[in-house]
């Protein structure tokens, strides 16, 4: 059962006196594709690792179903939430299935053997990003859009109902940015939650369910992409230098607005 | 750590190869090993073997005289020490060159070697008559224990000193533990230096310490082989449990934390287990360079990063490693054989440039 991640209050600093949270209020539901957005420097990466349980909040709590993460081990937290990151310093000998079986890490047992089970999730991982043909590659042999998939692929086969993907499209051509925010919309109508940090307003648009602007270290507005891609919310964080409009179609059947980076003359 | 090679071999073929190669080693080394002539037969050195363990009343021929059994029993536990040496150093580098994620590291960087050398030159210098003398009571029926417990106190005290140093609060900061492993071994060295030089004037204190880090594989007893066993099966007990873990943390200590890897704990065993088998190591034999760099290097090298293959291929790649050159240069010079020590600093070193050099392009990219 994917349980609600609720954060309260978040406060967080990486030197005190100089915060980059401030007060975060978040909550993401099951079935959510959140798409959190914001200038550079928000402090998107921090929340995302504080939501993960990677950084402690200094202030405020955050919370799975109604346990704080604080509580949890770093296996229990494991099995309820995946962090996708941005590009890592990958190991390059490794091949594709051994990198996604690191994501049953927090479901092996006491001698770290793997079960039929394990080796089940992860087929259904390499299938879902469509890794299978790749299994046996090594991943320095990969394009940095396929290492992407892999990277998902192992959030997947972790089996967590609650994924957070830190800018899972910044190194991917047209279709494959496309491609990526497919996966994570099949997966939120699976029944899971998806937080999505992402600097493509427009995938964003299209894509999510609901957005959520961060701004100097605090939510300053969340809604619907309806209501946060117009000038008013946008404006006073990304400056007037944009262009606004309205496709009739998206992949949830109602109009979207997108937007356009054009400085006017 | 960049290594985006394939593995050159299954790691199923080193672990068919080592050990019959190991085993191999020992025999050569207890027929045609030091101390002058040995068994002159095949027959004669199995029963001297047998004799070893006890079993002589299972050897089919004669018993062999007493000196030859002498021989074979002081050339079979020199063997089995060098072979201890070389494993227990050699996953101790492997454990650390993962958990540092830098192929360059070893246990030098934990202040091992550095405090092993210091608490032996105090062990020496109690025993030289600058102690108490209840001390030199006590050492006068084996006069090598005092230095090798003082330099197992040594290795571990400064391991876990650089260990303490290097954490903030309960977490340990892997950068910082290298350089505060850099300062100490800077310090200790300055320390070490001191002692030198206030007992320059004492030539037989200052040629045993300086003796000393030389290493040493002569004049080792059952105990010693006890004493590297009880040492290595330790390490090897949590190896099971840092394999995986290591592996993890390839692609960094938060991303492994991500998936559900409890990094503190696997930094604090890793770092435990690694000065542990260094440790003991260097308290029976001394100083040992470069084992615990080249051999996991090797060995990843040849078979790819996966700790599953590297961590016992570590020990038994060093075990042939260090017992294979100390064979080489006992056939081939004899009595002028060099201590383990020097022989590994002057292979070691050369090895190490060449293996650097052949892939330098790779290095750029570092």
């Amino acid at each position: 059962m994917v349980k609600p991640l609720c954060a309260t209050g978040v406060a967080f600093a990486y030197e005190p006196g100089d915060p980059i949270l401030r007060h975060v209020d978040l909550r993401l539901e099951p079935g959510e594709l959140l798409a959190l957005i914001g200038p550079n420097g928000a402090g998107k990466t921090t929340l995302i690792r504080v939501l993960a349980g990677i950084f402690d909040a200094d202030a405020g709590d955050v919370r799975i179903g109604d346990r704080p993460l604080a509580t949890l081990s770093t296996r229990e937290r494991a099995r309820d939430i995946a962090l996708v990151p941005q590009e890592l310093g990958l190991p390059g000998d490794v091949t594709v299935e051994t990198f996604v079986e690191g994501g049953r890490y927090a479901h092996l047992g006491f001698f770290r053997r793997a079960t039929p089970e394990d080796r089940q999730a992860v087929d259904r991982a390499l299938a879902a990003t469509e890794l299978t043909e790749l299994r046996e590659r090594r991943l320095a042999e990969m394009s940095s859009g396929q290492r992407q998939r892999v990277l998902m692929a192992r959030a997947i086969a972790q089996e967590a109902g609650t994924l957070l993907v830190d800018e899972p499209t910044a190194s991917l051509d047209a279709r494959h940015q496309i491609q990526t925010f497919e996966h994570l919309l099949d997966l939120v109508r699976d029944g899971h939650a998806a937080l999505v940090i992402t600097h493509e307003l427009n995938l964003a648009s299209q894509f999510a369910t609901r957005v959520a602007l961060l701004h100097e270290g605090r939510i300053a507005a969340t809604g619907t992409p309806t209501e946060i891609i117009r000038p008013e919310v946008l404006e006073p964080v990304y400056g007037s230098d944009l262009h606004y409009g309205e496709l009739a179609t998206s992949p949830w059947n109602e109009p979207r607005p997108f937007v356009v980076p054009w400085k006017r003359g | 750590m960049k290594l985006d090679r394939a593995p050159k071999i299954p790691a199923a073929v080193l672990f068919g190869v080592l050990p019959p190669a190991l085993l191999l080693l020992v025999l050569g080394s207890v027929r045609y090993g030091s101390s002058g002539a040995g068994p002159d037969s095949l027959g004669a050195m199995f029963a001297g073997l047998l004799g070893a363990f006890g079993l002589d009343a299972l050897a089919p021929g004669a018993p062999l005289d007493s000196t030859t059994q002498a021989i074979v029993e002081l050339r079979l536990w020199r063997a089995l020490t060098a072979a201890g040496v070389g494993g227990a150093l050699g996953v101790s580098g492997a454990l650390l060159q993962g958990l540092l994620r830098n192929g360059l590291a070893s246990p030098t960087i934990l202040g091992v070697n550095a405090g092993a050398s210091l608490g032996a030159s105090i062990g020496i210098i109690l025993m030289g008559g600058y102690g108490p003398r209840l001390l030199l009571g006590l050492t006068e029926q084996n006069p090598s224990v005092l230095p090798a417990v003082f330099a197992f106190l040594g290795a571990l005290g400064v391991s876990f000193l650089v260990l303490t140093l290097a954490s903030h609060g309960s977490r340990v900061s892997v950068p910082t533990l290298l350089l505060v492993g850099i300062a100490m071994n800077t310090c200790l060295g300055g320390l070490l230096s001191a002692i030198q030089s206030l007992t320059l004037e004492d030539y037989e204190l200052s040629r045993a310490i300086i003796s000393w880090n030389f290493g040493n594989l002569d004049d080792k007893s059952a105990t010693h082989v006890v004493i590297l066993a009880v040492g290595l099966l330790a390490t090897s007990l949590t190896l099971p449990f840092l394999a995986l873990e290591l592996d993890l943390f390839r692609g960094g200590e938060e991303d492994a934390e991500a998936v559900g890897v409890n990094a503190q704990r696997v930094k604090i065993l890793a770092v435990g287990a690694a000065a542990l088998s260094a440790a003991v190591a260097t308290a029976v034999a001394g100083q040992v360079a470069f084992v615990g760099l080249i051999v996991p290097h090797v060995i990843r090298l040849l078979v790819g990063s996966g700790h599953r293959s590297l961590l016992p291929l570590s020990i038994l790649g060093g075990a042939v490693f260090l017992l294979g050159a100390e064979f080489a240069q006992l056939v081939l010079l004899g009595e002028r054989a060099m201590r383990p020590g020097v022989l590994m600093s002057l292979l070691g070193g050369l090895f190490f440039l060449a293996l650097l050099l052949r892939n330098r392009k790779e290095l750029q990219s570092w």
